[in-house]
């Protein structure tokens, strides 16, 4: 049913994902797109140039919820919130998270040297966060300790990580001999925003007491959390537009790179690998950071009743707990890396050869059908995250493109998704979205990803 | 999905597939790039549905956590009640700081507090014990109500649970005293003796996200 307030969620969606760093299984090595050789600066192309509309390039947005969906708290059924909060966190594992990525290129173009070199630069903005749910920390926040004697609450759970960034990316593609393209990708990142934690340690435990009713034990603390951007002399640093203004050479400079491959072991069968943003920021502006460690035991105060000293004043919970575990906040700098990804892909063509016009009267011939897998991996704080995905991509004519995928991840098994790119002139055109048999009710999806865009191809 | 596929390339029974009509459709048409980004955008939208939700449902989430806090302990023997001088006192104090609700949210969220304590008295006197709940300057804001052992009560157990609507003073708790009275002041204590007045107590803070 369309409604306005679906439209709504739609978009919020959309516009969410937007901006975070994400498995884009359906773009890549496909149609010979220029945003291709962003997941693949070794990935084939034959343009002669390109320009990405400013702005409209490469939407892509991507938005992972495991553990549940919008559903299981929303859902108009009569059952009360609190009962369907209950149900949702015993279901939670610790490995559970939220994840948005949304990237908007803001300037994508790229020119040919000559048949074996293809430059390509440009700009995006990125916005990458993570949250893994502290199952932990929320139980003892919405329940209490009470009812958990003896549960050692893990406070290693605090595990999140947030990035605001632009990256000024050059790269260049090579195609080194018949069978063989490598290329690779420097990029100048410019963080306006980081907040992190994780390598945490620590529990929170109550138990029955021996001198008192009961013990708390803060055992083997070391909670972190850094953060750059955020604080500007003890206030919040600014406004949104000045976080994107920031995103521009604001002043927490990294670098990084992308390297890539395309190797034909023969005319049909096709193997790509790339490694993406192996790279670091370096945070010494606005940084605000906190931390404390150390070990606690309290059977809360013990009265000593001294004869021989007459002050009535007893030991100073106050002062025990602050001297065990001393709260440090300083302005220090600090490295961020970037989240890596590692793609792999085998792809075997079949079916009907065409011929395709490329460049300066150069054909180039293609096999219609393509059938193959496709591996990902990003480097996430608390563990890498895989997905590997089967495709089928059918070229339905020289310009019209089509690519159907079907990939086991993390936290699904059956999401399919269905990619379109065609040429209309010199306009190239192109949109994905991933999950789409979960389109019937998107409430109930635990991702959904989509990106479009629109180049201009010579 | 294996028929999805299969579908897609090579239609029903052989058939058009839906790529064929796919084709078939857009050079047909001769449909221009406006109309493709609203076909993708429409596709996207009306092929998408959402269940009924009712986001207002927030406002009845109601979170109502119980944290149990150690409080005072102690172990008197019979010498503690005596002076350096000799002289046995019939009461003995200690105060100290006991912050429960330095935090603003649990100071605005705490409904309910329960004091709990247990005894266990092997003297031969009875005992009078009195808590006060203290202020930040270490002064009385409350009094819970006498605990009175019995000389020989091993198992004395105490609970009083006060709301903060009926005893709004207790917002400001920023200390705990107790002081410990002989019934009968009469009685002489042996300072040499061994036999132990033990003292256990917690807290029960009771929050409610709504209040």
């Amino acid at each position: 049913m369309l409604n306005v307030r679906k439209i709504l969620l739609l978009i919020s969606i959309f516009l969410i994902t937007e901006h975070v760093g994400q498995n884009k299984k359906l773009l890549y090595n496909f149609a010979e797109l220029p945003q291709t050789l962003l997941l693949n600066p070794g990935a084939e192309t034959n343009l002669k140039y390109h320009i990405g509309i400013p702005l409209l390039s490469g939407i892509s947005t991507e938005i992972e919820v495991t553990g549940f969906s919008i559903a299981d708290f929303f859902s108009d059924d009569n059952r009360s919130i609190n009962d369907k909060f209950s149900n949702v966190l015993d279901k939670l594992r610790t490995n559970d998270y939220v994840k948005l990525n949304i990237q908007l290129e803001v300037l994508n173009a790229g020119f040919r040297l000559n048949n074996d070199y293809y430059f390509s630069f440009g700009f995006y903005e990125e916005f990458d966060a993570i949250v893994y749910y502290p199952k932990d920390i929320i139980t003892l926040v919405t329940e209490g300790n009470s009812s958990f004697l003896n549960k050692s609450f893990e406070l290693s759970q605090t595990l999140f990580k947030i990035d605001l960034l632009g990256v000024l990316h050059f790269g260049f593609t090579n195609k080194v001999s018949e069978n063989v393209t490598f290329g690779a990708r420097f990029k100048i990142y410019s963080s306006a925003l980081n907040i992190e934690s994780f390598d945490n340690s620590g529990t929170f435990t109550t138990v029955n007491g021996t001198n008192n009713t009961y013990t708390h034990y803060l055992d083997n603390i070391y909670l972190e959390a850094r953060t750059s951007g955020l604080y500007k002399e003890e206030k919040f640093a600014g406004t949104s537009k000045k976080y994107l203004k920031n995103t521009f050479f604001g002043g927490n400079l990294g670098i990084g790179f992308d390297v890539g491959f395309t190797y034909h072991l023969s005319d049909q069968i096709e193997l790509t690998g790339s490694i993406l943003d192996v790279g670091f920021i370096n945070h010494s502006k606005n940084t605000q950071n906190s931390f404390t460690e150390g070990r606690y035991v309290s059977e809360g105060v013990a009265f000593e009743y001294d004869p021989n000293n007459p002050s009535e004043f007893g030991e100073l919970l106050e002062v025990r707990l602050k001297d065990a575990l001393p709260f440090v906040q300083n302005e220090d700098s600090y490295i961020s890396w970037r989240p890596s990804k590692v793609n792999a892909s085998f792809t075997y063509r079949f079916g009907t050869k065409s011929s395709m016009y490329c460049y300066d009267n150069t054909y180039k011939e293609f096999y219609r059908n393509g059938l193959g897998v496709h591996l990902y991996s990003v480097f996430r704080p608390l563990s890498p995250q895989f997905a590997v995905t089967g495709f089928y991509q059918k070229s339905l004519s020289q310009k019209f493109h089509t690519k159907l995928t079907y990939t086991v991840d993390n936290y699904s098994f059956n999401t399919i998704g269905v990619g379109l790119s065609t040429q209309i002139g010199k306009l190239n055109i192109y949109g994905v979205i991933d999950n789409v048999l979960k389109l019937s009710n998107i409430t109930k999806a635990n991702n959904i990803s989509a990106q479009l865009g629109l180049n201009v191809i010579f | 999905m294996m028929g999805l596929i299969k579908l897609y390339i090579n239609g029903i029974n052989g058939g058009p597939s839906l790529s064929t009509y796919s084709v078939t459709f857009f050079h047909n048409y001769r449909m221009n790039f406006k109309k493709i980004i609203a076909l993708f955008c429409c596709l996207f939208v009306v092929i998408s549905c959402v269940d009924d939700l009712d986001f207002t449902q927030l406002d009845d989430y109601k979170a109502t956590p119980i944290y149990s806090l150690a409080a005072v302990h102690f172990t008197v023997l019979p010498f503690q009640f005596f002076e350096q001088s000799g002289n046995q006192m019939n009461e003995i104090r200690e105060i100290t700081d006991f912050n429960l609700f330095e935090n603003d949210y649990i100071k605005n969220k705490t409904v309910k507090l329960e004091f709990n304590a247990e005894v266990l008295n092997e003297y031969d006197n009875d005992f009078i014990l009195e808590v006060q709940i203290l202020n930040a300057n270490y002064l009385p804001i409350f009094k819970l109500e006498k605990m009175s052992v019995s000389a020989n009560d091993v198992a004395y157990k105490f609970k009083q649970t006060e709301t903060l609507i009926s005893n709004p003073s207790l917002i400001n708790m920023g200390g705990l005293s107790v002081t410990i009275k002989t019934k009968n002041p009469s009685l002489l204590l042996n300072p040499r003796d061994i036999t132990e007045l033990q003292f256990k107590s917690f807290i029960k803070v009771y929050l409610d996200s709504d209040a």
